[in-house]
């Protein structure tokens, strides 16, 4: 195996892996990084000697022999490759978890293990794909919430913490579970998964008090309602979504970039509409995803454009967000003071 | 499936290589010798100015020694970890230069003596003594 000695070093430490299923090409993880094993063929011949022989191959007396161990004509070579994730999605996806009601269904579940010797990612890469995922443990399988149980435990959360009297900024967990066992079984790990998703990062400092990401839940709902309706005037928009939450929840256009693209009318320019135009539902591969969003609109701004384009970095230097826009954009410039547009390459 | 990758038991002891153009084959058609047991010919190299020169059969080789470019470490299988029959690949030496035999070889006898050879079965030991000792006159110059 062609090597350099930062993989020696890696395969010292521990931790290196190669695994696949039966019809994968398999790949090499190390801690960080994924790279597809390759033989590489050669018409030469390769004698391999062991340690001791060198000294009869050079300057030897005339009757040491040296003698051959192996023979090779190939040898296998590391190209390093992008996460292949699309089955940890499949495995996740499959039972998305709907609340204590659910059919038992063990067949379908994986837990932990099972999904790191499957997925063909290194353990960093599948960490990020679980958190993006917003994958969680429940009863020692990995799940993923149903996104409309997701809101539903989100909905009654803030209102039970708004209800109960909370600070947004310092909702305790014991608390809000207890309030939310009480009328309908809801699994505190839900409830923590809820709140990990939904709060500040390193939120839980104080262990067991969360701080809200108030720009985030208020997105939820939106969310909710976008997909309710895919057109809304903009402003009745923005009053049904306020209605839906506690008072001093933040509501406003900028919330929902990723979620829902604001053009004037075309029968009355002079009314903001929010059309439909979900991030988590566009291709996840690059090409196809600048496909849909060039078929939606030939001239991007960059700050419509960003929540599209970033999350398609998955880590690799070929995903990287100005690689992409390098590979599949080209800058226009209308206007000299006004900021570039993108368009297809 | 997952096979673990480990450094075993001298992973970081360097192995000799040698790399030839071409196969290397059998003169002796079943000379009922076990591969291990073949003798596949004369090799020297001279420390210094890292050239090596290599008689195989009737053909003398010239080469040198090269650094790779990128080190290759040999693998093998380990017997199975026991556990689950968990699989392992162990690093047991790697290799960091080799001696290349680039050049065309030269055959130490005339074409009508390879003819000759080639339609015997069995050519005698004399044969190779005799190419051997030509491959000794020429110094390594």
């Amino acid at each position: 195996l062609e090597v350099d000695d930062a993989l020696l070093d890696a395969i010292r430490e521990g931790g290196v892996v190669i695994k696949g299923g039966d019809d994968d090409e398999a790949v090499l993880c190390t801690r960080d990084v994924t790279y597809a094993v390759k033989r590489v063929d050669s018409t030469n011949t390769m004698w391999l000697l062991r340690p001791g022989e060198r000294e009869a191959l050079v300057g030897g007396r005339e009757d040491s022999v040296a003698r051959v161990a192996a023979v090779a004509n190939s040898h296998l070579e590391l190209v390093e490759v992008a996460p292949r994730l699309e089955r940890l999605r499949a495995m996740l996806l499959r039972h998305p978890y709907a609340g204590p009601d659910e059919a038992p269904d063990a067949a379908g579940l994986v837990g932990h293990a099972a999904v790191r010797a499957s997925v063909q990612a290194s353990d960093t890469q599948l960490s990020r794909a679980l958190r993006q995922l917003g994958a969680f443990e429940l009863d020692g399988a990995l799940r993923v919430a149903s996104s409309a149980y997701q809101h539903d435990v989100l909905n009654r959360l803030v209102w039970t913490a708004f209800s109960e009297g909370y600070e947004l900024s310092a909702v305790p967990e014991v608390g809000v579970c207890e309030a939310m066992n009480k009328d309908e079984a809801v699994r505190s790990e839900m409830v923590r998964h809820v709140l990990l998703e939904f709060s500040e990062p390193d939120s839980d400092v104080l262990g067991g008090t969360w701080s809200l990401d108030l720009g985030k839940v208020a997105t939820a709902y939106a969310a909710e309602l976008v997909a309710e309706k895919p057109r809304w005037a903009l402003d009745q928009l923005l009053a049904e979504w306020k209605e839906r939450m506690p008072e001093g929840m933040p509501v406003s256009a900028e919330l929902l970039r990723g979620l829902a693209l604001l053009e004037p009318r075309k029968e009355a320019p002079d009314v903001m509409e929010a059309k439909a135009f979900c991030e988590a539902a566009l291709p996840r591969a690059p090409a196809q995803r600048f496909a849909a969003l060039f078929a939606e609109r030939a001239r991007w701004a960059w700050e419509d454009l960003g929540p599209y384009v970033e999350p398609l970095d998955v880590g690799t230097p070929d995903t990287k967000t100005d690689v992409l826009l390098m590979r599949y954009t080209r800058k226009i410039q209308p206007d000299a003071d006004k900021p570039p547009l993108y368009g297809k390459r | 499936m997952v096979v673990q990758m480990r450094c075993g038991c001298g992973a970081c002891d360097e192995w000799a290589m040698v790399e030839l153009q071409g196969e290397v084959r059998l003169q002796v058609e079943d000379s009922g010798a076990q591969p291990h047991e073949l003798d596949l010919g004369e090799f020297c190299a001279d420390q210094g100015s890292g050239k090596a020169a290599f008689t195989i059969g009737y053909h003398r080789l010239q080469g040198k020694e090269e650094k790779l470019k990128r080190p290759l470490a040999i693998l093998e299988a380990a017997p199975d970890d026991g556990a689950q029959g968990a699989r392992v690949l162990q690093v047991v030496g790697v290799i960091r230069r080799k001696f290349i035999f680039r050049d065309r070889p030269r055959a130490l006898i005339t074409p009508r003596d390879a003819a000759t050879l080639r339609t015997k079965k069995k050519p005698g030991a004399d044969f190779f003594a005799a190419a051997r000792k030509k491959a000794k006159a020429d110094s390594l110059q």
